[in-house]
């Protein structure tokens, strides 16, 4: 006993208990207040019921759960009237994730309508872009097998028939009406990347890819264009969907923020400049 | 308005002659004689393309990726990557991750496989948002209440339970199915036949005592199929036999198809290549059968270690000893002993599986390999540089590799592997007629897959008895390769009288990534004694070593310090055809091709060098990466 008493946490909890009676005293006089019990709620906690257990409660049940519906109630109107939900951690995080939640669900609410997925799919258009269709001849100058491959290509370039003049690789050396997507796969990154900018018609290089140097001959280079919306409006409003609850929680923020003034008094300089741009 | 017209005289054309075709039909069907020697002409198509039936293209991805809804990610720091999220970043998508920055892939990959926890799916998102199915049970409330104290202890207590749970402690179902449907219908959504495959799977988390025993589950099916179970985890059982008879039920019930893929023997403390089942009871021909039919496959590299091979059972191989995870299981609760060892490496299965053939009638380790990461951020990244972690309290961060990642119960702290032990490993490759649900999974079916620790290297591997050693070299050298013998994870029976398998690899570079510094072939066989053996050969080295006796190192162009290197070393393709000198007709034998890149700064030197930090002395800070192809098996008759 002797050592629970010294324990920091009784001594709480005692001040606590105190707190709390003196409280209670002092409050007994205040107006009585009330607790419904209604229909509405007796239907309430009935369909919750059965949502989970596909049957209605039984009289005792019943009983049961306005019980426990009261006793919370009381609970949670003392807390409320003793101010226990100010600056609690725990009740300020529920809170604003509630808040969180309802913006979600409006978000959500927002079903957009068609105009607004074609315009977002205009605005966005770039991520409904294909890649662009190469008809076109490859070849390889190994750089394991030659002294000097940028050399020996760029010699290449004046022959008349180039082809005759690259290296063996287990890779396509012709590509008639294929995707850049493809290519990338073949060839790489850097590779496809440097195509874009590449004259069409005939030979050009050297170009770099992670293999070595090519020398290229684009025949035809299709600029692919955009998915109709119509062939992608599903994956249109999934990323809509995805942006908008972002952009709604983002601006409610925005919008309550302009009701609060947020005073900085942090010593940290370099703190204290970052939040005065922000704020 | 010209072109138009002129498009359509073609056209024309061709439905001209396709009349006059049938009619010449009509009239030889009078002749029986006449009729075979059209249609003979009819079946030779110029195209030397049109009936090529082999896969061309080889896709990479992950059968293995754990997102908030695995309870264990979800409790310790993924509180926003879910499935969509998952399957959005994989293909190549750019993500917010946990630690604010934004994060994304080199390349998008082909295929994912989101494959969360069976155990208490889904949970972590339901507790934070106190779902009413959960509130109305009596442990689920109880655990939002821990989560909302907020405090670390409390959160480590509810995290601890439900982790380390050994049965259901909530029995309603009602939430779970609620999470396992919301994960199927993430894959549905996000499945882009031709273009990205999205799978619908999930783990079976069984660890008896702390042993690893996981299993991924793969589903080939969409979820009109799936969404009529609800996946079968370890707190039904914790026994792989029970796991395979519910497969079998799902297969019955639905018509659909399911694989699993175990992996992480390296931290099963000796059980996941065993000689006994469950029971103790020696293995049977009913087990080997089952095995081999639900397992084609294991995952032999993740960011928990590489398991092909381990230096203690292979001394004589310089390379065995690569992302080392030896010591201790899975939950960091027991030590390592040497004897466990032979029981948890692939290469040493794949040998064991050998003997167990002769005594079973069937093989119950014949299987393929890939590779994948077991990422619990959402994030399904493996490559040196870009590497984002085991949980998301492990993003990129100036002092996430001072931590354990796994942390010892007890006083014993000789189990741990700390933060820096842990690989940016891998992926799986797969050869595939094309990127959908059907041709991948049927490729894993019959093995024709391979793992890499990271980098997209492409590796073909064949095996016959009639390979040419200028046949590497055609152009077409992949039809040649089917057309004269099998593909890896075949089969090769009754050798022709006097001859030997010849092999036929060909391996290239990753053409964002490293030089290769050579190409072996690893032979495993059982000989007259019963005795089991191996070896390594090379193939192909790089930089002009020939073959041989044991070749000179590579070398290394790594600057630890920058985190940087040059390919100035290695070749961009290694190359060869190899006859067995060492072939007996009456011996089984296994053959499987490793890919070895030049050494590149490993993930903690790009740490050290982002951070400018420090890394302990103990940290391997340089790396050569490599992949695994499935093996070819020869089996007398």
């Amino acid at each position: 006993m002797k050592k629970i008493v010294k324990e920091p946490l009784f001594h709480f909890l005692l001040i606590g208990a105190i707190i709390f009676l003196v409280y209670m005293m002092v409050n007994t006089e205040q107006n009585t207040q009330e607790i419904v019990i209604d229909d509405n709620l007796v239907n309430e906690l009935a369909s919750k019921w059965e949502l989970k257990r596909n049957r209605r409660p039984t009289l005792e049940e019943m009983e049961g759960m306005i019980n426990q519906y009261v006793e919370q109630e009381v609970l949670y109107q003392e807390a409320l009237t003793m101010n226990l939900d100010h600056n609690d951690e725990i009740v300020k995080r529920r809170l604003a994730q509630k808040m969180e939640f309802i913006s979600d669900n409006m978000a959500e609410s927002l079903q957009p309508t068609l105009e607004m997925l074609e315009s977002y799919y205009e605005e966005h258009k770039d991520n409904y872009a294909k890649a662009p269709i190469y008809s076109m001849q490859v070849l390889y100058f190994s750089e394991d097998k030659r002294e000097n491959a940028s050399a020996d290509a760029l010699a290449a370039l004046n022959h008349e028939n180039p082809l005759e003049l690259g290296d063996n690789i287990s890779l396509p050396s012709n590509y008639k009406d294929e995707s850049a997507f493809k290519i990338t796969r073949d060839y790489g990154r850097v590779f496809t990347n440097a195509l874009d900018s590449l004259e069409t018609g005939k030979w050009v290089g050297p170009v770099q890819s992670g293999f070595g140097i090519h020398l290229v001959n684009i025949l035809e280079k299709k600029a692919a264009g955009y998915y109709e919306f119509d062939d992608i409006a599903e994956k249109v409003s999934t990323d809509y969907n995805f942006d908008a609850s972002n952009d709604f929680k983002q601006e409610l923020i925005a919008t309550l923020l302009k009701n609060y003034s947020i005073q900085i008094d942090v010593e940290d300089p370099s703190l204290k400049k970052e939040l005065d741009e922000k704020y | 308005m010209k072109h138009t017209y002129l498009l359509a005289i073609p056209a024309l054309l061709l439905a001209a002659c396709g009349g006059s075709e049938e009619k010449t039909a009509g009239e030889a069907s009078s002749s029986e004689d006449t009729f075979k020697s059209i249609t003979s002409e009819k079946r030779d198509s110029y195209s030397p393309y049109a009936e090529d039936k082999f896969p061309k293209d080889v896709y990479f991805g992950d059968t293995h990726l754990h997102t908030s809804y695995s309870p264990d990610a979800g409790l310790m720091g993924n509180r926003n990557i879910d499935p969509t999220e998952a399957f959005r970043f994989a293909m190549g998508k750019v993500v917010e991750a946990h630690n604010g920055m934004k994060v994304k892939l080199n390349r998008p990959l082909d295929f994912l496989v989101v494959t969360d926890h069976a155990e208490y799916f889904g949970i972590a998102p339901g507790l934070y948002d106190s779902d009413a199915d959960l509130m109305a049970t009596k442990k689920g409330k109880e655990w939002i209440g821990l989560l909302q104290e907020g405090t670390d202890e409390s959160i480590i207590k509810a995290a601890y339970e439900i982790m380390t749970g050994k049965s259901w402690e909530i029995k309603d179902k009602t939430f779970f199915n609620k999470a396992w449907l919301r994960a199927t219908d993430a894959a549905e959504k996000n499945n882009q036949p031709g273009k990205f495959t999205a799978f619908i799977g999930y783990e079976w988390t069984s660890a008896p005592s702390g042993d690893n025993l996981h299993r991924v589950v793969i589903f080939k099916d969409d979820t009109t199929k799936a969404n009529q179970v609800q996946p079968f985890s370890a707190l039904d059982s914790e026994d792989p036999e029970d796991l395979w008879a519910w497969m079998d039920n799902y297969e019955k019930k639905t018509g659909g198809e399911i694989l699993a893929i175990p992996h992480n023997g390296n931290v099963s403390n000796g059980l996941m290549f065993l000689d006994k089942d469950m029971k103790g009871k020696p293995l049977t021909p009913d087990y080997a059968k089952e095995r081999a039919r639900w397992e084609p496959l294991i995952e032999v590299s993740q960011m928990k270690g590489d398991g092909e091979a381990h230096p203690f059972l292979s001394p004589e191989d310089e390379f065995a000893d690569f992302e080392t995870w030896d010591k201790g299981n899975v939950q960091a609760s027991a030590p390592k002993k040497k004897s466990m060892l032979k029981y948890e490496y692939a290469r040493e299965a794949l040998k064991r599986g050998l003997m167990h053939e002769k005594d079973l009638g069937t093989n119950p380790f014949k299987f393929g390999m890939v590779g994948s990461t077991d990422s619990h951020t959402g994030l399904s990244t493996a490559e040196e540089d870009n590497q984002w972690g085991k949980l998301s309290i492990y993003e990129p961060s100036s002092d996430r590799t001072e931590h354990p990642i796994i942390p010892a119960q007890g006083e014993d702290k000789s189990t741990e592997i700390m933060g820096y032990g842990s690989a940016a490993s891998g992926y799986a490759a797969v050869w595939a007629t094309e990127n959908t649900r059907e041709a991948i999974f049927e490729a894993m079916q019959r093995k024709e897959v391979y793992a890499t620790t990271g980098p997209r290297i492409t590796v073909r591997f064949f095996g016959g008895w009639d390979y040419e050693n200028d046949d590497v070299y055609d152009p077409r050298y992949a039809k040649i390769g089917y057309e004269k013998g099998v593909p890896m994870g075949g089969d090769l029976s009754s050798a022709p009288k006097g001859k030997s398998p010849v092999f036929m690899v060909l391996a290239t570079k990753d053409p964002d990534g490293a030089n290769l510094d050579r190409v072996q072939i690893v032979k495993g066989w059982q000989d007259k004694e019963g005795k089991l053996h191996e070896k390594v050969i090379d193939i192909d080295l790089s930089d002009d070593r020939k073959p041989g006796a044991k070749a000179a190192s590579i070398g290394s162009t790594v600057d630890v310090k920058n985190a940087s290197y040059k390919n100035t070393i290695g070749d961009v393709q290694l190359s060869g055809v190899w006859t067995d000198p060492n072939f007996d007709s009456k011996q089984r034998a296994f053959y499987y091709v490793r890919v070895i890149e030049i050494p590149k700064p490993r993930w903690t030197a790009y740490d050290a060098n982002f951070f400018n930090i420090e890394m302990p002395k103990e940290a391997k800070m340089t790396v050569q990466d490599r992949a695994y192809t499935s093996p070819i098996w020869y089996t007398p008759k």
